[in-house]
């Protein structure tokens, strides 16, 4: 389950502000690419344009190389926080991936899921009274079972404590290996890029436009020492692209 | 603190009726201007049958009311919530007709309609606002991420509605339900004072005409114990439709969604 998403020139306005302009961006199949910029810039915009939640003013989304005007439901969007239903446990949350998927045993892979992810005893838990991995991984097993070929992160990791966010990026590295959807993943965090993507693309101030590639040293998983490389790399790559938005 | 908690309920009841009880001792009203806490209880076991007779009619409209107000409160608040052409052409108004006090529609009506359907109207329109506004609040308050998120994993614009607008929307409609519940029985009971052969409200006028005050102020316990079942039934409802403000797992009894 892959297919290749390229922006093309996208821009978006709101207002007088020019929040993305000229986006140009491509994530081969089965590719992770992460996007990292400072906080406000336009990263969750162009998640909610890449995902087909609003039409960008100018430019073009294409999905295997295609115009897709339709794409809202063909690429799963993980935003910030956990976004479970409050009032369905876990299982049926999970079950919510198979339901839109259209499996008719949504109920019975909810429930392999729910013992793959380690949530096992916990299918009749609500969300709110579970920690925040737990509900994390939930929300991964529903977008596994949604079953789309593109996936859109917006920080999803943002709110976990270190040790657990370590775990569920090991759990993910696994995960997208297995499954090797295609990856666009936008972060403010430098570790999370270094550790998470195959290819680091990094961002200055608000409007997003033009993109810088960091040099990516050796595919995941890295060595600590590459990764820590990696992270200090990407750490000058913004410091340079808010020097230029300093003086554009 | 769970102790003093429990005690601390029964505690301005019990001292209203000690007072009562005290006025009565020192000022030895006539039973007919202020009878004793004793004398209201055995004139309402003595006319129980008479109150119960009166006390159905009240339930009937209320209930009526209550249960018209919340299909048509429930009709506008999904409309209003939906089209911004509506809102701008309904909200506005259902807000300024609060300032017309609603009460005093009830002569008028009894002109136009016969004495049980006015009191069903007024407990009514009593009602529909306070459902009407917190429908649309819950409608539109919801966590914009959750709608969004099943969107792009193939949810329509229909399951998202169900599964996730309407269930979030339910908390503040049951807060907007209690009031009406209440408003409901102030409803019935004022239109009996405007005409009615039956009710409790009748009762009371009726009773404290013929200088029966005990079993009036019995007819006005009556309504206030109607009030209060009404009150908790919400509550209660509120309970086994979101369990999930309660507990931490789905208990048994819930449905499976």
């Amino acid at each position: 389950m892959s297919a290749e998403l390229s922006l093309r020139a996208v821009t978006l306005g709101r207002g007088d502000l020019a929040v993305l302009d000229a986006v140009e961006l491509t994530v081969a199949p089965g590719e992770v690419v992460a996007l990292v910029g400072p906080s406000g810039c336009g990263k969750s915009t162009l998640l909610d344009v890449a995902a087909g939640l609003c039409e960008a003013d100018a430019g073009a989304v294409l999905i295997d190389g295609a115009p897709a005007p339709n794409r809202l439901g063909r690429l799963a969007l993980m935003p910030q926080g956990d976004s479970l239903l409050p009032w369905r446990t876990l299982l049926d949350n999970i079950a919510v991936g198979a339901r839109l998927a259209g499996a008719a045993d949504a109920d019975a892979l909810a429930r392999d899921a729910l013992e793959r992810y380690g949530l096992a005893g916990f299918e009749r838990h609500y969300p709110h009274a579970l920690s925040g991995g737990m509900r994390q991984r939930a929300a991964l097993a529903r977008t596994v079972l949604a079953g789309r070929p593109v996936w859109l992160l917006d920080e999803p990791f943002g709110a976990l404590d270190a040790l657990t966010r370590a775990e569920l990026h090991a759990e993910v590295i696994e995960l997208w290996a297995r499954l090797r959807p295609t990856v666009l993943l936008v972060t403010h965090d430098p570790e999370e890029a270094a550790t998470l993507a195959d290819r680091v693309l990094v961002s200055g101030p608000r409007p997003l436009g033009r993109l810088v590639e960091v040099d990516c040293p050796a595919p995941r998983p890295r060595p600590p020492e590459v990764r820590a490389r990696l992270r200090e790399s990407i750490l000058d790559a913004l410091r340079d692209q808010r020097a230029v938005g300093r003086t554009a | 603190m769970r102790v003093s908690r429990r005690w601390a309920l029964p505690v301005l009841p019990l001292g209203g009726l000690l007072l009562w009880q005290a006025v009565i001792w020192f000022a030895q009203p006539r039973d007919w201007l202020l009878p004793s806490p004793g004398q209201v209880a055995s004139a309402a076991w003595e006319h129980r049958d008479r109150l119960w007779f009166h006390a159905q009619a009240t339930i009937l409209a209320t209930l009526v009311g209550l249960g018209i107000a919340l299909v048509v409160g429930l009709l506008l608040a999904a409309g209003i919530a939906a089209s911004r052409v509506l809102e701008g052409a309904v909200y506005p108004w259902i807000v300024a007709s609060q300032a017309v006090p609603i009460l005093s529609l009830a002569p008028v009506m009894a002109v136009w309609l016969d004495y049980t359907l006015t009191q069903i109207v007024v407990a009514a329109l009593l009602c529909v606002f306070p459902i009407v506004v917190t429908a649309v609040d819950g409608l539109r308050g919801g966590d914009p991420a959750l709608a969004r998120t099943v969107r792009t994993l193939g949810a329509s614009r229909g399951w998202t509605w169900w599964h996730v607008t309407v269930p979030a929307a339910l908390p503040p409609l049951f807060s907007g339900l209690r009031l009406a519940a209440v408003f409901a029985v102030t409803g019935a009971v004022v239109a009996e004072y405007v005409g009615a052969d039956r009710g409790l409200g009748y009762l009371t006028e009726l009773a404290t005409a013929q200088f029966e005050t005990a079993l009036a102020m019995a007819a006005i316990a009556a309504l206030a114990l109607i009030g209060v079942v009404l009150f908790l039934a919400v509550a209660l409802a509120e309970r086994l439709a979101l369990p999930h403000r309660h507990r931490p797992t789905r208990p048994t009894w819930s449905a499976h969604t």
